[in-house]
């Protein structure tokens, strides 16, 4: 496993967290926009 | 061929690979953490209960009059076989008091029955019971179910209720002598005389309550029968008969009744029992023969009304009442402990068998003391009383 790979898997996981809160947090307001879709 | 990414020691494609599987696993342990963190909470809607609040009261003390409906398991259910099953009228069954002359098993009715007593009700009970004895089918078989409910309020002051009547009219009348309940009822101390439902052991007694006064105040549920009505006509009562709705029917503060409507065995409709909020104590459900299901039964409580926490039951709660025994009841058994109940005091169509299951199950369930032809002490018998207050 080289190191670019590990740094890959760290970034990743840091990266997977945010954006899966972020988008928990941005649901609700989603939501309120499903007007723009319908 | 050598890359110049490779010379460096650097890989672009293994830090994507990298990131890619790091990006899956980070995403699926948000999800793991945040469906089991408080934050899900924010999610969910707020529940507001609209769970009736019947009040509270202090005590509730039952003395069990007779929990002996009947006293040969066999001979019943030979007759309600012999008479079709258990679905058929119990009205035509010939057993007592509307035997009709040399009645003979499943071919009687209430019309050919009722003609022959109808003119010693309800004060001539000997004369009636004579011709049931030599008439009936199995008169000496014939017992009832009958409880005095003694409540007291937080102001102090007592509601009393008999619930049910019982059956054979000589047995009821010796346990109402024996416990009083005859000259309560003269003295107009009973305030509710309810009548959990139409079948031949809680309902067929009624004239032994009405001798002592025929104008007590009358309960009965929705799903009576035309016969169940013209009985209560023909036995003489002369006061204000309550036709009880299905669902929560408060009577006093702390207490309620509630009507099921159920189809029941021996074509009876409707069943009410009884709930009591006590006062630092929690919910106490009392109930003549629990035809809807102890788990429906717990389940209307925790649905319809405003408690701390199930308390107490009393009653018959028909889990095994021929003392027959079938793996599902065991079920029954399992599932009573989720409700927690802290004081059962259990007789009747629940079974003695069922009772010691629940003993052997650690449940609190309270014992008798096998007085008065009551079977076993595993549960509350004749003669007993049980009491459920705060500690």
């Amino acid at each position: 496993m080289s190191g670019q790979y590990k740094i890959g898997i760290f970034v990743g996981i840091v990266l997977g967290i945010v954006i899966y809160f972020v988008t928990i947090w941005l649901l609700p307001v989603l939501g309120k926009l499903k007007w723009v879709f319908t | 061929m050598t890359t110049e990414e490779d010379k460096q020691g650097v890989s672009r494609r293994d830090f994507v690979k990298g990131l890619a599987v790091g990006g899956a696993a980070g995403a699926i342990g948000a999800m793991g953490i945040y469906s089991y963190g408080p934050w899900r909470k924010r999610h969910f809607g707020k529940v507001t209960s609209k769970n009736i609040d019947i009040g509270e009261c202090k005590s509730v003390k039952i003395t069990n009059i007779s929990e002996t409906s009947w006293f040969d398991n066999k001979v019943l259910m030979g007759d309600i076989k012999g008479s079709g099953g258990l679905l058929v009228n119990q009205y035509t069954y010939n057993w007592p008091p509307f035997a009709d002359v040399k009645g003979q098993l499943g071919k009687g009715s209430y019309e050919n029955g009722i003609k022959h007593i109808k003119q010693f009700l309800p004060d001539k009970l000997d004369k009636a019971w004579e011709f049931q004895k030599e008439n009936a089918i199995h008169p000496e078989n014939a017992g009832g179910y009958a409880c005095l409910i003694d409540v007291e309020l937080l102001d102090g002051s007592r509601k009393k209720i008999l619930l049910d009547s019982g059956w054979a009219y000589d047995w009821m009348d010796e346990c109402f002598k024996r416990e009083g309940i005859d000259k309560m009822v003269s003295k107009k101390e009973i305030d509710y005389f309810i009548i959990s439902h139409e079948h031949f052991d809680h309902f067929w007694g009624l004239p032994v309550t009405l001798k002592y006064n025929p104008e007590i105040p009358m309960f009965v549920p929705e799903g009576l029968y035309q016969e169940g009505f013209q009985y209560i006509k023909d036995s003489g009562y002369r006061g204000k008969l309550t036709v009880t709705k299905p669902g929560l029917t408060p009577l006093f503060p702390g207490c309620a009744l509630y009507t099921f409507a159920i189809p029941i065995i021996c074509r009876v409709y409707g069943e009410q029992s009884l709930y009591f909020n006590v006062h630092g104590a929690g919910l106490v459900s009392v109930t003549g023969c629990c035809h809807q299901g102890i788990i429906q039964f717990a389940e209307t409580a925790r649905r319809t009304i405003k408690f701390e926490k199930l308390h107490g039951v009393y009653g018959g709660l028909h889990i095994s009442p021929f003392e027959d025994w079938d793996p599902k009841y065991d079920d029954l058994v399992i599932a009573f402990k989720n409700w927690g109940f802290e004081k059962v005091g259990c007789n009747h169509c629940t079974g003695i068998v069922t009772a010691k299951k629940f003993i052997e199950a650690g449940y609190p369930v309270v014992k008798g003391t096998a007085r008065f032809r009551s079977k076993d002490i595993a549960y509350l018998g004749n003669g007993d009383t049980i009491e459920f207050k705060a500690a």
